[in-house]
């Protein structure tokens, strides 16, 4: 398999994660990275809870009316409201986070203050994708903190190779799966401490559940079935994902080290490197 | 339903990027990254480089309990079998969480800037 003749890769920390994009397409112009950072610090400045002058801060605390607000902050949270209904609830934008040592985020405050993180981190990453495409690539993956949208292949293979993270040791792959023109998103608890919470139970971890991981088309939805799945716990969860329409696959890594998996996931599996 | 072995883990999906070419001549020699810490403990990077080439590269990981220690040996096996291919700190993709990854090539990076390989 021949590399690409040439192949761009960069790593920043936005949004409190490392953000890495690989673009695999011969005489690429890469400017268009410049602007895919541009996005995710706007990003992150429009709807971070940790600052207090986002908007998203601003919302919560009554000084910024929903008219008033950008028409992407009404669409994303129009979009969260929708996730809510199809995740019977568990995808909650308005869902007590608990935060590492409890502090109280920034721009977090009365019962109605909402969080919408949940799902501008898939969303972010699927629109810097569709910009890398406009630019003209064509193999490519953008990756925030192990969220992954991607396109082609690296390396002439047809597929991008994705381990699953191992849910017990920091430098495990659980499963590697073969990607292409697809998201994958993984929700646990070992990665920024036990953040997400069942909003009907107020549980601070998925009951049963090591970690969901979801693939399929877009990574916005990706990302929010995850978290959604994780918090709805092993049984419930399996549940749900059973039911799973439109090319989105799960797979449960369970407490007892079991793994489920919907049927769409075994034409995935990638065969280890010979 | 398959039964979930931590210890079939034999492959970790890392694109290979080509090295930018350099006019610098690297020193032969051994070269130690800074150490990179991630939430488990600190990756440490050590090349070794003959020519322009990366001829070997280690690692120190940590190892808290003793299957630790055989995953982690794993695992670095595999990103030390990329980058020796690529000739490349540029690795990349795992779901779920990207910090072993994200050490490892920090510290690699800063190795092969003091080679001057990068």
């Amino acid at each position: 398999m021949a590399l690409p003749e040439r192949s761009t890769h960069r790593l920043e920390f936005v949004m409190g994660m490392p953000i890495i994009v690989d673009i695999c397409d011969a005489a690429f112009d890469d400017s268009v990275l410049d602007d895919v950072f541009e996005w995710f610090r706007w990003v992150d400045s429009t709807f971070s809870t940790y600052r207090s002058d986002s908007a998203i801060s601003r919302l919560n605390r009554g000084e910024l009316p929903l008219e008033a607000a950008h028409p992407w902050i009404r669409r994303v949270l129009g979009r969260c409201e929708e996730l809510r209904r199809e995740t019977d609830g568990y995808f909650d934008i308005r869902a007590p986070y608990a935060t590492p040592g409890g502090a109280p985020e920034a721009g977090r405050g009365g019962p109605d203050s909402i969080d919408p993180s949940g799902y501008v981190k898939g969303w972010a990453v699927a629109e810097a994708a569709r910009m890398v495409r406009r630019a003209g690539a064509r193999n490519y993956a953008v990756n925030a903190g192990g969220d992954i949208q991607l396109a082609g292949d690296p390396d002439g293979s047809g597929r991008w190779r994705v381990g699953i993270q191992n849910p017990l040791e920091p430098d495990g792959v659980a499963m590697t799966l073969a990607l292409t023109d697809q998201a994958i998103a993984t929700s646990a608890a070992y990665a920024r401490g036990r953040h997400i919470v069942d909003p009907h139970g107020a549980r601070t971890d998925g009951a049963g559940l090591l970690s969901v991981t979801i693939v399929g088309p877009g990574l916005a939805s990706a990302d929010a079935y995850a978290t959604a799945v994780f918090a709805m716990g092993a049984q419930r969860g399996a549940e749900w994902c059973a039911q799973l329409a439109g090319g989105y696959d799960a797979v449960l890594i369970r407490e007892d080290e079991t793994v489920l998996s919907t049927p769409g996931i075994d034409a995935l599996i990638a065969q280890p490197y010979g | 339903m398959h039964k979930f072995l931590p210890t079939a883990m034999a492959s970790l999906g890392l694109a290979a990027s080509l090295a930018a070419p350099t006019d610098a001549l690297a020193a032969s020699g051994s070269y130690t990254g800074a150490g990179s810490t991630m939430k488990w403990g600190t990756v440490t990077v050590t090349i070794t480089v003959s020519g322009k080439h990366i001829t070997n590269i280690s690692s120190v990981y940590p190892a808290e309990r003793p299957r630790s220690a055989f995953i982690n040996k794993a695992a670095v096996t595999i990103l030390r079998q990329q980058a020796l291919q690529s000739q490349s700190f540029k690795l990349h993709n795992l779901s779920g969480a990207t910090m072993t990854t994200v050490a490892f090539e920090k510290s690699l990076a800063s190795a092969m800037h003091k080679a001057h390989l990068a």
